[in-house]
């Protein structure tokens, strides 16, 4: 099982750094285009922003994986026995309404944008709807997974199962 | 009336310890089912705000101090200082605050810098005779630096949230920040003079060596500055030429960073960057049911029946925000605050950076005042110093950084000369 929920989170994470090294590179060549170069690209900034938009939700739903998601937890941290389960049962109820929330409206708002497409690259507003939805998705199998084998982090450059060698909170 | 019930509820939430972007998600939907108001207008406005050129700076600007921190810029930064202020009897309390402007200039996050110049300088102090206490409450006032001068995430946040100009709020951080550095280099000093002697000797040789092994990271704040201010490209372009800049240097000049590393740092990247958009996004829906509600102007009227002169206004807008910055994490804090308080900014015909700067400063003073004193916590840890005894020790330095907010709070010039010079 541990096993399973490894390679799961590492065929995201593949994803999401794929996505933000081929934003970083596009906007990278559109400055040096720009100003060394014949001129900018002119699709560059809206796929940018496109894939950034997709990005965002996968990488918001990898980070549930990571257990990463910010919270206030003086309160929880000082509850004890029942106390301490009715919260953590009530904080799972919440989480579990958001993710649903995000995929059923995402799924109404990604019909409801089949004929849409950005203006430079023609890319179908459907899809970044459909992949939210699926962030959605992945939100709620990252969480479940984390909650059950336990959070990731990452160990000399390799996803494990544990504490991480650098806390996010010290990056943050 | 709504708006009180939805901050109410989105609160009760937060203290049972409900993940803040799901409590602020859930909070929307919830209020627009209840107005009925069509729910596709959550993903709607969530979408749009990700949807932006300007946020892109998020993670250009966190993977670019991750990689440089990884390619060892902060011992290269620790020991410039060290060179400039180590030979003064209780120096290396200076030396720790002179590093945090530096690392300032490299990092967007004040827990890095804390992290970072803490792991290093809080055993040195240690060692060298400071009071543990001492060591660690000026490692977190001084990491309080890192979000008011440029690069900043806690800028660009709020850039996102409000429509400020990021590459103006970055111009406007860097004199308070500065300030800000100077006055805990004082207080530093004062306090630490009686505890421990100079621990090396005024030379230009040192000096000149760690200036050129120091060097290649204080470029990075002349790259930002400058390209901004002279025009020459934003702030979130800034973000990718110093993404280079830092991969050039970590990989190619110090040789420091391993392909192993490289990778660590994208997934790193990747979750925070991921951590802090779904906050963005969710915060873009809370505030639009909160301005739907009515409740920034609910708030402006309250605060300008207490008094309409916006001297006044703005110190209460200091306690309420320190009151707040002491029970709830900074990033949390402004993206709860803002989109209520930056209306009443308007309204009281305050200067939009001015405003954002007075804001972030204050919230950040929660960072080091019990109960949720998140870096004298993290430095507390690094230094294995009870949290008890540093709370104590920083009570001079939390007494300069509020004085220091209320300079600029009641001087705007400290932060909107620098961006009035915008070509």
């Amino acid at each position: 099982m541990t096993r399973s929920w490894l390679v799961f989170i590492r065929i995201q994470a593949t994803i999401v750094v794929v996505m933000l090294l081929a934003i970083v590179l596009v906007t990278l060549a559109n400055i040096i285009l720009r100003t060394w170069g014949p001129g900018s690209i002119t699709w560059a900034d809206e796929f940018a922003r496109v894939t950034f938009v997709m990005f965002s939700f996968l990488a918001a739903a990898m980070a549930c994986g990571f257990g990463s998601h910010l919270v206030v937890d003086g309160v929880v941290d000082k509850a004890q026995g029942l106390l301490r389960r009715i919260l953590a049962g009530f904080q799972a109820l919440v989480a579990g309404t958001f993710f649903i929330a995000i995929i059923w409206i995402g799924w109404f708002q990604t019909f409801a944008n089949l004929e849409q497409a950005t203006p430079a690259i023609n890319f179908p507003v459907a899809v970044m709807y459909g992949v939210v939805t699926f962030s959605g998705v992945l939100m709620l199998v990252n969480s479940i997974f984390a909650s059950t084998i336990g959070p990731v982090s990452v160990h000399d450059g390799r996803i494990q199962v544990g504490e991480p060698d650098v806390d996010l909170e010290e990056i943050a | 009336m709504t708006g009180p019930l939805l901050l109410l509820a989105f609160l009760i939430l937060v203290i049972a310890g409900v993940r803040i972007a799901y409590a602020m998600g859930i909070t929307a939907i919830a209020a627009l089912l209840l107005l009925d108001i069509p729910t596709s207008a959550f993903l709607t406005r969530s979408v749009a705000s990700v949807n932006t050129f300007s946020l892109l700076a998020i993670p250009f600007f966190v993977i670019a101090g991750d990689l440089l921190t990884a390619g060892g810029i902060s011992r290269r930064i620790i020991r410039l200082a060290e060179s400039f202020f180590g030979w003064m009897r209780g120096g290396l309390g200076v030396v720790n605050v002179g590093s945090s402007v530096l690392f300032a200039g490299v990092s967007g996050s004040a827990a890095a810098d804390t992290a970072a110049v803490g792991g290093v300088l809080i055993p040195e102090m240690k060692r060298a005779g400071y009071r543990p206490g001492f060591a660690v409450a000026v490692t977190a006032a001084s990491s309080t630096i890192g979000p008011i001068i440029p690069p900043s995430l806690l800028m660009i946040i709020y850039g996102g949230i409000t429509g400020v100009s990021i590459g103006s709020l970055f111009l406007a951080g860097i004199i308070p920040g500065l300030f800000l550095g100077i006055t805990l280099m004082l207080m530093a000093w004062w306090i630490g003079r009686k505890q421990a002697p100079a621990v090396t000797s005024l030379s230009m040789r040192n000096i000149w060596i760690a200036t050129r092994q120091g060097i290649l990271g204080l470029v990075i704040p002349v790259i930002i500055i400058g390209g901004i201010l002279f025009g020459f490209f934003t702030a979130t372009e800034a973000g990718v030429i110093v993404l280079a800049y830092s991969f050039i240097v970590a990989k190619l000049i110090y040789r420091d960073l391993t392909n192993r590393e490289f990778v660590a740092v994208m997934i790193r990247s990747a979750v925070l960057s991921g951590v802090l958009m779904l906050i963005v996004a969710m915060a873009a829906s809370f505030a639009w049911v909160l301005a739907y509600a009515n409740t920034p102007q609910a708030m402006v009227d309250v605060l300008t029946s207490l008094s309409d002169d916006p001297t006044i206004v703005m110190l209460l807008v200091v306690m309420l925000l320190l009151l707040v910055g002491m029970f709830v994490e900074t990033i949390a804090a402004m993206i709860i605050t803002v989109p209520v308080l930056f209306p009443l900014g308007e309204a009281m015909g305050y200067n939009p950076l001015h405003f954002a700067l007075v804001v972030m400063m204050t919230l950040l003073i929660g960072t080091v005042t019990p109960p949720l004193g998140v870096l004298l916590y993290v430095a507390a840890g690094i230094g294995k110093v009870p949290v008890g005894k540093a709370i104590k020790e920083s009570i001079p330095f939390v007494v300069v950084m509020i004085a220091t907010v209320l300079v600029v709070a009641l001087i705007p010039a400290v932060a909107t000369w620098l961006p009035s010079l915008q070509q």
